[in-house]
C-alpha cells in the first residue's frame, strides 16, 4: 500500500525523500548533540562532585583532627546546600562516619556507623568512586594531612538534572526535527509542485493526444530539461501529425484507388476475417463493406469449381498459409449472397509486415464471364472454321499428328485421310458471288458431317477444300465413306437466286502410317485429290506410291520449282495496261503492271495458272518483290513518260515481315519515284490482313506512294473500309463493269461506289471496260479512270513506248 | 503517511532517550558493623598549634606509641580552641591528653592523673612581641593599646605575660585592650599586621612560625620574657588501665634515648619527656590562685 502510494508520484517521492533525509540528518544531529551534551554533563557533574568532595576533604581537616563532629556537620550541611547533592559524609580512615547529612532526610543521623570503605581501597590516597552512572555520581575524596590519611569526604550527587536536561534537549531536538521535516516537506512540496506542474502539463498533453486531439500546444515557460522534453515532444507531435496526415492521405488514395479499380478487392486480417470490400467486390459478392467486416472470408467469398461445383480453395487463406502469391485461377465461380453465379478469376497475396509476420491477405478478382466467353470463343475459333463450324486446318493438323503417333505406336492400326476439293465452286463464287459461295460451303459442310462418324475429324482446310481424318479405318473403309460423300455432294443441287448449280467433289485418300511425315501425308492426299480432279473430277483417287511420278508432270507441286526457277532466271515478264483518265484526256500516262510467266520454250503462261500455286506454297511475296523491283527499274527508265504506275501486292505479302522490309528499302532507295507509284491491294486481302495492312499501308503512304483498293465490291463491300484504309483510288470490281449497261443493280453499285468515293476524296477506277458504250457511261457517271481491252490490251512493258 | 511519521518520531525519541528511562536504583550508602579489634585511645593535645600543625608535630608520637604498644591504637586529636579542649577534659571525653599546666589543674579535677610531663620547664614562659618599628619601649607604653593573646586560660602565652605586665604596673583589666584571638599564630599575626600593639605568646610557637615565615623575625622582636613555670603535662583518664598508662609513661620518659624518639622530640622543640605526677603542678596551682586574686579573676 505504502509502496503503491510512494511509487505513483514523483512529487510524493520527492516529498518523502526530502522528509526522510531531514528526519535522518536531524536525528543524527540531535543524537550527536544529546550524546555530547550528556557526556559533557556527566563529565561536568563528575568534576563538580569530585570538586565538592575534595573541598569537603580539605575543609574537614582541622575538624577531623579535632574530632569536632559539630564543626564537621556544619561544613557538611553547608556543602550539601549545593544543588544536586544527595548526601555528604565525613569518615575516619576506617569508615566510621564522623558526620553525615542527607538532603532528603536531614534528621537522619548516621554518625558512629561504619561504611565499608576499606574493602574498596586499592590505593588509600586516591579518589574512591562508589557510583558513577546516569543517575548518580558518588565519590569519596581522601582527607590527607602530610600524606597521612585521616579520613574520607564522601559526596553523592544526583544526575537526575542531567537526565532532565537530556530529556529537555531531546524534546527540543525532536521539535526541531519535526520542524525541519515540515520545512523540508514544504520546500519539497513547492519544488515538487514546480517540477511536476510541467510534467502534469506534459501528461495532460499526452492524454489529449492519446484521446485523438491534434494541434496540441505545450507551453511550459521554463528553461530547463522539462522545456527540452516539451520541445522534443512538440516536435514529435508535429512529426506524428504530419505522418498521420500523410498516412491518411495515403489511405484515402489507396481506398480511392481500390474503389476506382475495376477488380474486386477484399482484404482480410491474419485470421481470415474480412476487413475491407471495395465497391466492385461489394457488387460481385452481394455483401456490403459494413456487413462483411469481421465475417470469415469463406462466408463472403464463396467460390466453387465451375464444372464440378466442388468448393474451391480460397486464395486468400491459401496465400497466408503458403506465404506465397496465389496466381489467377480459372474455372472458378463465385456464388454471391443473392445466389447469383459469376465466373471469376481470382488471386490472393499474403500481406507480410517488416517483421516477416503475415498480418493479412489481399484477394483480387474480377468478373470473368465475358472474358471466359471470349476465351471459349477464341478457343473454339482456334480449332474451328468460323464459316462452317467445322474444325479448322490447325485442329486438323493436330489430330493428324496424333494419328501419326498412334499409328507408329500401335502396329496394325490403320488410319485414313480423305481429302476433298469441291468441283465447280469457283463458278458459283464467280457467278452468284461470295456469299453464295459461303452458303454453298455451309451446305456442303452439313452433308459431310452427316457422312462422318463422331470419332472422325472433319475439317475445312481452306477455300473449298475439306478433309476427314478417319480413326482406326482402313483405306478400303475410307474409300467406302469417300464414295458416300462423293455421291451425296454430287447429288446435291445448290440453288441461288433461281439458279441451280451442280457441284461435285474430287476426293483423294491416303493411308496414315507412323513412318510418314505430316507434310508427306498431306502431299499424298493433295496429290491423290489432284489426280482425281485431273482424271475428270467428281471421283475418288486412292494414293499409291507411283502416283508421285505420275502427278509430277501435272501437279501444282511442279509450280514451286517452276516459279522459283522463273524468278531466278527472270522469266516473269512484266506487262502493262494503260489506265485512261476519263475526265481529263490530257493525262494519259497511267499504267497497271501485270505479269506473265514465260516458259523456257518461250510460251507465256497467264497468272490464273501460276498464282494459286504461288499462293499455296507461299511464294507470293517473293514474286511481288520481283515484280516491284522490275517495275521500279522500268519507271526509272521511263519516268518522264509515266505519271502513275499501279503495282499489285498480294494479301500474303502484307503479313510478311521480310517483304515489308524489302519493300521499304526499295522505297527509301527511290524516294524521287515514290510519288508515281500506286500499290493495289484487293479488298479481300486488305480486310483479311486488316491489322497488318493498316500499318503497312500507312508506312508506304508515308514514303509518298499512293494506294488503290482493288476488286472493290467483290468481297465484303463495306464502305466503312474506305474510311479505315488510307486509299487514294478505288478500283471497282470488273464484274460490275461488264454488265453495267444491262444490269441496273451493277450500274447502281458502280454509281454508289463512285458517289461515296467522291465524297471521301477517293478517285474511282473501272476495270474490264471492253467497249465505247461502257466507257461513255462511266465517263457520264463521273468515274475518274478506266482500263480494259477497249482502251489497251496489256502488253510487255518494253513494247509500251515503241 | 501519518503512521510512517509516527513510527519515525517514536524511533528517534527512543533512540535519544532510551538510556535515561531506566528505573531508579538504590544509591543509598551501605552501613556495616565495625570490625574493630584494637581499642582506640584518643590523645588530645591542647591547641598549642593549629590542628594541622599539631597533627604534624604529634602524629609521629602517636605512631611511635602504636608501634610499641599492642592492643591499643592511639589517635591524636586537636581541638578547635582552648574552650573545646577544656570541655573535653571536663567531660572526660578523651583517654589521654596533653594539657598546659593550667589545664592540668582542670584535668586533675576531672578524673585525670598526671603520668608524665614535658621537660625543659625553662621554656614554659611567656614572651611579648612588638613590631621592630614600634614605639613600645616599656610595659607602660602599652597602656591604652590592644594586646593580642591566644586565649584567657593560656598559662604561658596569656596568663604569664598578663602577670608580667601586671607586675610592671599595667592594670590588665583597665589599662589595655585584651584581645583573645584563639591561637598562638593568630596572636603573632595580629601584632605583625598592626592590629594590636603587642602580641603575647610563648617560645615554641614563635620559634616554629618565625622559621616558617622569616619576615616575622625581620619585622617583630621579643621585647619581654616572663618567669617560667612547669611545662605541659601528660594526663591519663583514670579508667585507662594502669598497665597501659605505665607503658605510655615509660615510652615517653625514654623517648629521648632513641634516635626515632629524638626526631619526634625535635619537632616539638623539646629535649625530652620526664616522669611527673599530680604533685608536680602544685606551683602552677599556686600561681593561678595568685593570678586570680591579683591580675584578673579566672
Amino acid at each position: 500500500m505504502l509502496k503503491l502510494f510512494y511509487h505513483n508520484s514523483i512529487k510524493r517521492k520527492l516529498i518523502y525523500g526530502i522528509a526522510a533525509v531531514h528526519a535522518v540528518l536531524m536525528s543524527i544531529f540531535i543524537y550527536d548533540l544529546v550524546s555530547r551534551q550528556q557526556s559533557f554533563l556527566i563529565a561536568e557533574s563528575q568534576a563538580a562532585t569530585t570538586g565538592i568532595a575534595k573541598t569537603l576533604a580539605a575543609n574537614s581537616i582541622p575538624w577531623v583532627l579535632s574530632n569536632d563532629v559539630a564543626g564537621l556537620e556544619e561544613i557538611i550541611t553547608s556543602q550539601s546546600q549545593q544543588s544536586n547533592v544527595k548526601f555528604a559524609m565525613v569518615l575516619d580512615p576506617r569508615g566510621k562516619i564522623l558526620a553525615y547529612f542527607n538532603v532528603d532526610a536531614p534528621d537522619d543521623k548516621k554518625s558512629g556507623q561504619f561504611i565499608d570503605i576499606e574493602r574498596r581501597l586499592s590505593n588509600p590516597k586516591e579518589l574512591i568512586t562508589f557510583f558513577d552512572n546516569d543517575q548518580v555520581i558518588d565519590v569519596a575524596a581522601p582527607i590527607l594531612v602530610n600524606d597521612t590519611l585521616i579520613g574520607w569526604a564522601r559526596v553523592q550527587m544526583s544526575r537526575k538534572n542531567i537526565s532532565n536536561s537530556i530529556q529537555f534537549i531531546t524534546h527540543e531536538g525532536l521539535i526541531y526535527t519535526l520542524f525541519a521535516i515540515l520545512i523540508g516537506t514544504l520546500f519539497a512540496w513547492i519544488m515538487g509542485n514546480n517540477l511536476t506542474k510541467g510534467i502534469y502539463l506534459l501528461i495532460n498533453a499526452t492524454q489529449r493526444v492519446r484521446a485523438g486531439e491534434r494541434g496540441v500546444k505545450i507551453e511550459l515557460n521554463r528553461h530547463d530539461e522539462l522545456e527540452k522534453l516539451a520541445l522534443n515532444f512538440q516536435s514529435m507531435l508535429l512529426d506524428l501529425e504530419a505522418n498521420e496526415k500523410a498516412l491518411h492521405a495515403e489511405k484515402e488514395r489507396a481506398e480511392i484507388t481500390l474503389k476506382s479499380i475495376g477488380d474486386g478487392v477484399i482484404t482480410t486480417d491474419n485470421q481470415g476475417k474480412v476487413t475491407y470490400l471495395n465497391p466492385v467486390s461489394e457488387r460481385l459478392t452481394g455483401w456490403n463493406n459494413c456487413a462483411a467486416k469481421g465475417q470469415p472470408i469463406e462466408e463472403v467469398f464463396r467460390i466453387f469449381h465451375e464444372r464440378t461445383m466442388e468448393p474451391a480453395v480460397n486464395p486468400a487463406l491459401h496465400s497466408m498459409k503458403t506465404r506465397k502469391i496465389i496466381g489467377l485461377a480459372n474455372h472458378t465461380v463465385l456464388i454471391s449472397r443473392n445466389g447469383e453465379q459469376i465466373s471469376i478469376e481470382d488471386s490472393g497475396a499474403p500481406i507480410i509486415d517488416n517483421q516477416n509476420e503475415v498480418i493479412g491477405s489481399v484477394l483480387v478478382f474480377h468478373d470473368a464471364t465475358e472474358a471466359r466467353k471470349l476465351q471459349d470463343r477464341l478457343t473454339w475459333q482456334a480449332t474451328h472454321d468460323s464459316l462452317t463450324g467445322l474444325k479448322n486446318r490447325q485442329a486438323f493438323e493436330n489430330r493428324l499428328d496424333e494419328l501419326i503417333d498412334n499409328a507408329g505406336q500401335e502396329q496394325g492400326r490403320q488410319h485414313s485421310l480423305i481429302y476433298i476439293d469441291l468441283d465447280q465452286f469457283k463458278i458459283v463464287n464467280d457467278t452468284v458471288g461470295h456469299s453464295a459461295g459461303d452458303h454453298l460451303l455451309k451446305q456442303v459442310a452439313t452433308i459431310l458431317e452427316q457422312q462422318t462418324r463422331d470419332s472422325d475429324l472433319l475439317a475445312r482446310l481452306g477455300g473449298d477444300e475439306f478433309a476427314v481424318l478417319l480413326d482406326n479405318c482402313s483405306t478400303e473403309n475410307a474409300e467406302t465413306i469417300a464414295e458416300k460423300i462423293r455421291k451425296q455432294v454430287s447429288d446435291y443441287r445448290f440453288t441461288w437466286e433461281n439458279r441451280i448449280f451442280e457441284i461435285g467433289a474430287s476426293i483423294g485418300i491416303t493411308n496414315i502410317t507412323g513412318i510418314t511425315s505430316k507434310a508427306s501425308i498431306m502431299s499424298q492426299a493433295d496429290m491423290a485429290c489432284y489426280l482425281a480432279k485431273d482424271h475428270g473430277r467428281n471421283r475418288i483417287h486412292v494414293y499409291r506410291a507411283d502416283d508421285q511420278i505420275l502427278a509430277k508432270e501435272f501437279s501444282q507441286l511442279d509450280w514451286v520449282t517452276k516459279i522459283n526457277q522463273a524468278i531466278e532466271n527472270k522469266r516473269f515478264v512484266l506487262f502493262a495496261q494503260k489506265i485512261e483518265n476519263l475526265q481529263n484526256t490530257r493525262r494519259q500516262s497511267a499504267y497497271e503492271i501485270l505479269v506473265r510467266l514465260q516458259t523456257e520454250d518461250g510460251k507465256l503462261i497467264s497468272p490464273d495458272q501460276f498464282l494459286p500455286a504461288a499462293e499455296r506454297f507461299n511464294l507470293m511475296s517473293k514474286l511481288d518483290i520481283y515484280i516491284i523491283q522490275h517495275a521500279f527499274a522500268w519507271i526509272r527508265e521511263k519516268h518522264d513518260q509515266i505519271e502513275l504506275l499501279n503495282i499489285n501486292v498480294s494479301g500474303q505479302s502484307l503479313d510478311n515481315t521480310q517483304f515489308n522490309n524489302s519493300l521499304l528499302q526499295i522505297l527509301e532507295e527511290n524516294e524521287d519515284l515514290n510519288s508515281k507509284i500506286c500499290f493495289e491491294i484487293t479488298e479481300t486481302a486488305a480486310i483479311t490482313h486488316m491489322s497488318a495492312s493498316i500499318s503497312f499501308l500507312h508506312s508506304i503512304k508515308n514514303h509518298g506512294c499512293q494506294l488503290a483498293l482493288d476488286d472493290f465490291g467483290s468481297g465484303f463491300s463495306s464502305f466503312s473500309w474506305l474510311k479505315t484504309l488510307p486509299v487514294d483510288y478505288v478500283k471497282i470490281d470488273g464484274s460490275f463493269i461488264l454488265d453495267v449497261l444491262s444490269d441496273p443493280v451493277d450500274a447502281a453499285m458502280v454509281k454508289a461506289i463512285h458517289t461515296i468515293s467522291q465524297e471521301m476524296g477517293i478517285q474511282s477506277i473501272a476495270e474490264f471496260v471492253e467497249n465505247q458504250e461502257v466507257a461513255d457511261w462511266l465517263k457520264e457517271v463521273g468515274i475518274d479512270y478506266a482500263q480494259g481491252y477497249h482502251f489497251h490490251k496489256p502488253s510487255p512493258i518494253d513494247t509500251i513506248f515503241n | 503517511m501519518q503512521r510512517l511519521l509516527l513510527v519515525l518520531f517514536i524511533g528517534i525519541q527512543s533512540l535519544l532517550t532510551g538510556c535515561s528511562s531506566k528505573s531508579e536504583a538504590d544509591h543509598s550508602p551501605v552501613f556495616i558493623e565495625p570490625t574493630e579489634t584494637v581499642h582506640e585511645y584518643t590523645f588530645a593535645v591542647h591547641p598549642l598549634h593549629n590542628p594541622v600543625r599539631l597533627f604534624e608535630v604529634f602524629n609521629p608520637l602517636m605512631q611511635y606509641l602504636n608501634q610499641h604498644i599492642a592492643d591499643a591504637h592511639f589517635k591524636i586529636e586537636a581541638s578547635r580552641n582552648y574552650q573545646a579542649f577544656d570541655n573535653k577534659l571536663k567531660h572526660e571525653a578523651v583517654e589521654f591528653a596533653l594539657p598546659n599546666p593550667y589545664q592540668t589543674l582542670i584535668a586533675i579535677e576531672h578524673n585525670y592523673r598526671v603520668i608524665a610531663k614535658m621537660a625543659d620547664d625553662e621554656q614554659f614562659k611567656g614572651i611579648i612581641l612588638v613590631r621592630k618599628d614600634s614605639f613600645i619601649k616599656q610595659p607602660s607604653d602599652l597602656k591604652g593599646r590592644a594586646i593580642s593573646y591566644p586565649a584567657p586560660t593560656a598559662l604561658a602565652a596569656t596568663m604569664l605575660p598578663q602577670d608580667f605586665l601586671h607586675k610592671h604596673g599595667v592594670n590588665i583589666q583597665k589599662d589595655v585592650d585584651n584581645r583573645y584571638v584563639g591561637s598562638q599564630e593568630s596572636s603573632i599575626m595580629n601584632v605583625y599586621r598592626g592590629n594590636t600593639a603587642a602580641g603575647a605568646t610563648w617560645p615554641p610557637p614563635w620559634k616554629a612560625l618565625s622559621e616558617e615565615r622569616p619576615q616575622l623575625k625581620n619585622e617583630l622582636k621579643v621585647i619581654w620574657q616572663t618567669q617560667h613555670l612547669v611545662n605541659n603535662s601528660i594526663v591519663a583518664r583514670k579508667d585507662v588501665p594502669e598497665a597501659l598508662a605505665q607503658q605510655v609513661r615509660e615510652l615517653l620518659a625514654n623517648l629521648h634515648t632513641t634516635q626515632e624518639g629524638r626526631e619526634i622530640l625535635a619537632k616539638m622543640h623539646l629535649s625530652r619527656y620526664e616522669l611527673a605526677d599530680n604533685q608536680s603542678y602544685q606551683t602552677v596551682k599556686d600561681f593561678i590562685e595568685q593570678f586570680d586574686q591579683t591580675v584578673r579573676p579566672l
